[in-house]
């Protein structure tokens, strides 16, 4: 049986970062199987799926990532995958949207929008934020991704993100995303 | 006819040149059929080529008239041997997934208005303009046959692919 793990990295971005990391996956003979990472400011993150043939236990894992860990100032976390598919089955029949929201910068804005989606159990894929415009007039632009499952219904949830976005005082819009089936 | 199965990365066929049909006989006509048949046998799916079925030969199929943004001057169901891109224009962004990489989409650039020439089943020259997802779809599939999938034409990671939007 395969075991999987997931892997959190965090720490100040720094070059061998990904080296180090994967040296340690490589000489354990481990498989990476997904993988995503990101830099914010000076930070680095990183997620990682990775399997092995060999059951390891998870302070075993953590004392092979020590070295590496120490070396580069990072923080690790691992943890086991269980095989459960359940929640993956949930949203096979969801349809992909997107959200985009455009506006001056306010506390809470992500909190009332990522709040509303939860309420409907839409599950978001993907969210990018960002500060446009000139320095004394900032615009904050959001980009969500959503999974919305059959039973949602799209006129309404459309009309609970005007509603919101009249309170907040920016503009969000919803629409499908088309994919070109080839 | 019959559904064929579809190959998926990392097949070598999905990395091959494949080789131009010199002669549209029984066993060819078959393998268009069944191009057909697999087609429409995947729900919203609006192209197909030869090297996705197992076979590197120069064939594709598309049909997009049943997509709610298929352009009015579409061409239903398309069947076009050794296929070429002869005139291309404008720019496009379409979120493109592929049944040989059913783990990801991703955001492909590709020409807006494009003329193509080849043969259609029954050998006739046939030769025409292609218009937005039109258009995309038909790149999509040439692509294919010169071993070419829509990550490779991917500009960046960060911003124009996206993991498990599966349609599968
Ligand atoms: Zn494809």
């Amino acid at each position: 049986m395969e075991n999987k793990f997931v892997l959190f990295v965090i720490g100040e971005d720094r070059p061998g970062i990904v080296a180090g990391i994967s040296g340690v996956l490589y000489k354990n003979n481990f498989n990476i199987e997904d993988s995503s990472m990101t830099i914010l400011e000076r930070y680095f993150a990183m997620i990682l799926i990775t399997s092995s043939k060999v059951r390891y236990s998870i302070p075993l894992l953590k004392k092979k990532f020590k070295e590496v860990e120490k070396k580069l100032s990072l923080y690790i976390s691992v943890k086991r995958i269980a095989p459960v598919r359940e929640k993956e089955e949930m949203f096979i029949n969801a349809e992909p949207y997107i959200i985009t929201l455009i506006g001056s910068d306010r506390i809470g804005i992500v909190h009332k929008i990522t709040n509303l989606i939860a309420e409907r159990n839409i599950n978001i894929t993907d969210v990018k934020t960002e500060i446009i415009g000139e320095e004394k007039i900032p615009i904050y632009t959001m980009i969500l991704e959503l999974e919305i499952p059959p039973e949602i219904d799209i006129k309404k949830f459309r009309s609970s993100l005007f509603r919101l976005g009249k309170e907040l005082n920016v503009k969000i819009t919803l629409k499908p995303i088309d994919i070109l089936k080839l | 006819m019959s559904i064929l199965p579809v190959i998926k990365y990392p097949h070598p066929l999905l990395k091959t040149k494949c080789k131009p049909v010199s002669k549209i006989n029984a066993k060819i006509s078959k393998l268009i059929d069944d191009m057909i048949e697999t087609i429409y046998s995947f729900p919203g799916c609006v192209g197909i080529s030869a090297p996705k079925v197992g076979k590197p030969l120069r064939i594709i199929i598309f049909d997009v008239s049943k997509h709610k943004k298929a352009p009015p001057s579409n061409h239903n169901l398309t069947v076009m041997v050794n296929p070429v891109m002869i005139e291309k224009k404008g720019k496009t962004i379409t979120r493109e997934g592929c049944l040989s990489l059913p783990d990801f989409t991703g955001n492909v650039t590709r020409a807006e208005s494009i003329k193509v020439k080849g043969k259609d089943k029954h050998s006739k020259r046939i030769e025409f303009y292609l218009v937005g997802l039109e258009s995309v779809a038909f790149q999509h599939e040439l692509d294919h046959l010169d071993g070419i999938l829509f990550i490779d034409r991917i500009s960046s990671l960060k911003t124009d692919i996206f993991t498990r939007k599966r349609y599968l």
